[in-house]
């Protein structure tokens, strides 16, 4: 399968989020993940897919090094 | 979200399993092949498989068919992704992830130029390649054919080839169309 990467929540927004991905900030659709700002999702193509806990966004993160 | 075609759906997916998930460590490459076989003979895993070893994709298809207002993962949905959009995925995985081989992952249209037994040799814009017919057993010569890793995944009409090329600026070659024609 495909491994999304995993970025934190930093601020949500109607419909879009923004996360922190290595250091940059990226703006999600966030139709798909009902998160809030400190939370952790996967995302792809700039859709927020799903929400992952901190040690499973550890883990993905470190896989991706 | 339900995938209502699973099969379509495996027979797209499950070619990457060797490369990715098996390589990853998730699965076996015992449960991979086993898992192959069932398809090939149109026998759905059990459930959730997908949900489990393809989020990404599944998750991408229910964005899709949420946007088309469906209620389900029809097989327009199936294929909306993996000959439209999931190129565009494996290359931002690429750029961002780079544990994946941006080439082989991808979906291509290709045109079967020999069958040979249980596999076909298909000319696609990475060149004239052998792969499996064990999802599409009855290609035959000059049948336009959606390819990945090692598979040839199903027919496809030339219209839909022409717009996956353009999506994903992989088109048939000239030389193919001419060869169709002749």
């Amino acid at each position: 399968m495909c491994q999304a990467p995993v970025g934190r929540v930093i601020s949500v927004g109607d419909k879009k989020i923004t996360v922190k991905y290595k250091g940059k900030t990226r703006k999600l659709n966030s139709r798909l993940a009902d998160v809030k700002v400190g939370d952790y999702v996967l995302f792809s193509l700039d859709i927020a897919i799903d929400k992952v806990d901190e040690e499973e966004a550890r883990m993905i993160t470190s896989r991706m090094r | 979200m339900k995938i209502e075609d699973r099969i379509l759906f495996d027979k797209y997916a499950f070619p990457c399993l060797n490369e990715t998930d098996v390589k990853r460590g998730r699965i076996t490459q015992e449960l991979a092949d086993e898992l192959t076989a069932r398809v090939s003979e149109n026998m759905e895993p059990s459930d959730g498989l997908e949900e489990r070893l393809f989020p990404v994709a599944v998750s991408m298809c229910t964005f899709l068919a949420r946007k088309a207002n469906k209620k389900s993962i029809d097989a327009d949905i199936i294929r909306e992704y993996f000959l439209l959009t999931h190129n565009k995925v494996v290359d931002e995985q690429a750029e961002l992830v780079r544990d994946v081989d941006p080439i082989r992952c991808k979906t291509y249209p290709g045109m079967v130029v020999k069958v040979e037994g249980g596999s076909a040799m298909v000319e696609t814009v990475l060149g004239s390649r052998s792969y499996k017919t064990d999802f599409e057993k009855n290609v035959k010569k000059g049948d336009i054919v959606v390819v990945h890793f090692d598979h040839i995944v199903e027919r496809i009409t030339e219209r839909m080839a022409e717009i996956m090329g353009r999506a994903n600026g992989t088109e048939l070659r000239k030389r193919q169309k001419d060869r169709s024609i002749s």
